[in-house]
């Protein structure tokens, strides 16, 4: 732990900062085994586990996480470009992006949305982007199952919630334009080079996560705030 | 030391070819270009020539000529986005790169930079590594298709172990790259959208997060600089990214909206 806080050049964050698009937003999982207590700024499914953990626990959000990503396994790996698609899945997401809002609707989670409906922590803040304003915006003093829908409206993923928030992580990846003093930012950024660009569909998702990676780097050093690559982190923590 | 930033767009980069001649009527001249994509291609073409007017009449003939091989589409419509699904999951790039550039090919073949009268920098973007690529010795051919190459529609090009591809995917207006060279002075031109959006499906979504992202940047970019920038803002919306045979147009556009404000700063 001070290895790692060491790493960070923070004695004493006051908040963690954290989230991905896909499952790059899982970093959180090693996040909070060393960041206990911490509130934190999240965006994507880091928000699904964190508004789980405020409520059941580290293992029982761990295990919803894994229930929910076992469920919605193939797009979920698609989103976070893990994966080597073949033509028929290219061609089907292509279809329901172009046509389409989402591949699936609110009721198809429901059950996750149900898990936290009218319960509130005030530990977990969701950062998304609002298509209305066309900015980002932060929510904490809303209940978990609204910060739950925020955080997985992945764009193609599921509707915008309310018809206009999605989660940021299309945008900046991580959560970076809503930052105070204290906060320790913990990114997971993919290996780009490891990818295989296929066919077209291929690069104009890379591309799209090249940018929002690319946005996230340039903000967190224009204003100078200190970040650690969870990578980093892990290899600490072991 | 005067800096320009030409950035990236397509079609509507014709109106950089105003923004040109007005600081030639100013009087202005930039000793350096940082261009990206078609702002490169202006860039080169600028730095041959040395005249903006004589520039034009060229790119006008060229542009028919382009015109002509270039398909223009209309890519909000149900038709073009069901050839659009099958196609970006069944190919791995729209346009080959020996028609795209057949018409400039033999003139900048075996161009160096180090031969151009005024010094140019391109950017490209490496798919690898996620970094931006800084082109400004060697071959300019080579470096004009690497930020030329729109992700999707014209192939990547390997270079050394990097596969390069547009410049603008990272950032369209390079005005860290501008700062490299100690500038007294920068002038940036920016390409703006209209503020409506219609969202009718996800990828309408993404794209206007996309321009929320690049705009958000480019301000990022200007407001961080050490050094002043002049901004000369360009509402360019009625001319598709391929659509050169309407980009012509574009020039007095470019033209009147520069002059405006090279007058006014």
């Amino acid at each position: 732990m001070s290895d790692i806080l060491r790493l960070s050049k923070f004695s004493k964050p006051r908040r963690i900062v954290t989230g991905g698009k896909g499952l790059w937003a899982l970093s959180i999982v090693g996040v909070r085994r060393v960041f206990k207590d911490l509130p934190s700024l999240v965006n994507g499914l880091a928000g699904l586990f964190d508004v789980m953990y405020w409520n059941f626990g580290f293992k029982d959000a761990v295990e919803i996480c894994g229930e929910f990503i076992g469920k919605f396994k193939k797009p979920l790996l698609s989103i976070s470009g893990m994966t080597r698609r073949s033509w028929f899945t290219r061609l089907k997401y292509s279809f329901i992006l172009n046509y389409r809002m989402s591949t699936y609707e609110w009721k198809d989670v429901m059950n996750f949305i149900d898990m936290v409906k009218n319960r509130r922590n005030s530990k977990t803040s969701v950062e998304v982007f609002d298509l209305v304003d066309e900015r980002t915006r932060v929510f904490n003093h809303v209940e978990d199952h609204v910060k739950l829908m925020l955080s997985i409206a992945l764009p193609g993923f599921l509707p915008p919630f309310e018809g206009r928030y999605v989660s940021s992580s299309y945008y900046s990846f991580i959560p970076v334009e809503n930052l105070m003093e204290g906060d320790l930012v913990i990114h997971h950024f993919p290996r780009f080079d490891l990818r295989k660009l296929d066919k077209i569909a291929d690069v104009i998702a890379h591309v799209a996560d090249l940018r929002a990676v690319h946005y996230a780097k340039l903000v967190l050093k224009v204003n100078k705030i200190e970040s650690l690559d969870f990578r980093e982190f892990t290899r600490k923590l072991l | 030391m005067r800096v320009l930033v030409l950035p990236g767009g397509g079609a509507k980069g014709f109106a950089l070819l105003g923004v040109l001649k007005a600081l030639e009527e100013c009087e202005m001249d930039p000793d350096v270009m940082v261009g990206v994509s078609i702002g490169a291609l202006i860039a080169v073409g600028y730095s041959i020539v040395g005249d903006a007017n004589r520039l034009i009449e060229i790119s006008e003939i060229l542009s028919r000529k382009v015109g002509s091989i270039l398909p223009s589409f209309n890519t909000k419509s149900r038709f073009f986005r069901f050839i659009a699904s099958i196609y970006v999951s069944t190919f791995s790039q729209v346009m080959s790169l020996e028609r795209r550039m057949k018409l400039l090919k033999p003139h900048l073949e075996d161009l160096k930079f180090e031969d151009l009268k005024k010094k140019v920098v391109m950017i490209s973007t490496d798919l690898k590594s996620g970094e931006m690529v800084i082109h400004e010795t060697g071959s300019v051919y080579k470096a004009l298709i690497s930020t030329m190459s729109i992700p999707g529609i014209f192939p990547s090009v390997e270079m050394n172990d990097s596969v390069l591809c547009d410049g603008g995917v990272l950032t369209n207006l390079p005005i860290d790259v501008a700062l490299r060279y100690d500038p007294d002075e920068v002038i940036a031109i920016r390409m703006k959208s209209s503020s409506s959006f219609e969202l009718r499906n996800a990828v309408d979504m993404m794209e206007m997060v996309d321009r929320t992202r690049r705009s958000n940047l480019e301000n990022l970019s200007i407001r961080s600089s050490p050094v002043d920038i002049t901004v000369v803002d360009l509402q360019l919306d009625d001319v598709g990214l391929l659509d050169f045979k309407e980009g012509v147009k574009l020039i007095d556009v470019g033209y009147s909206k520069a002059i405006e404000i090279l007058k006014a700063s």
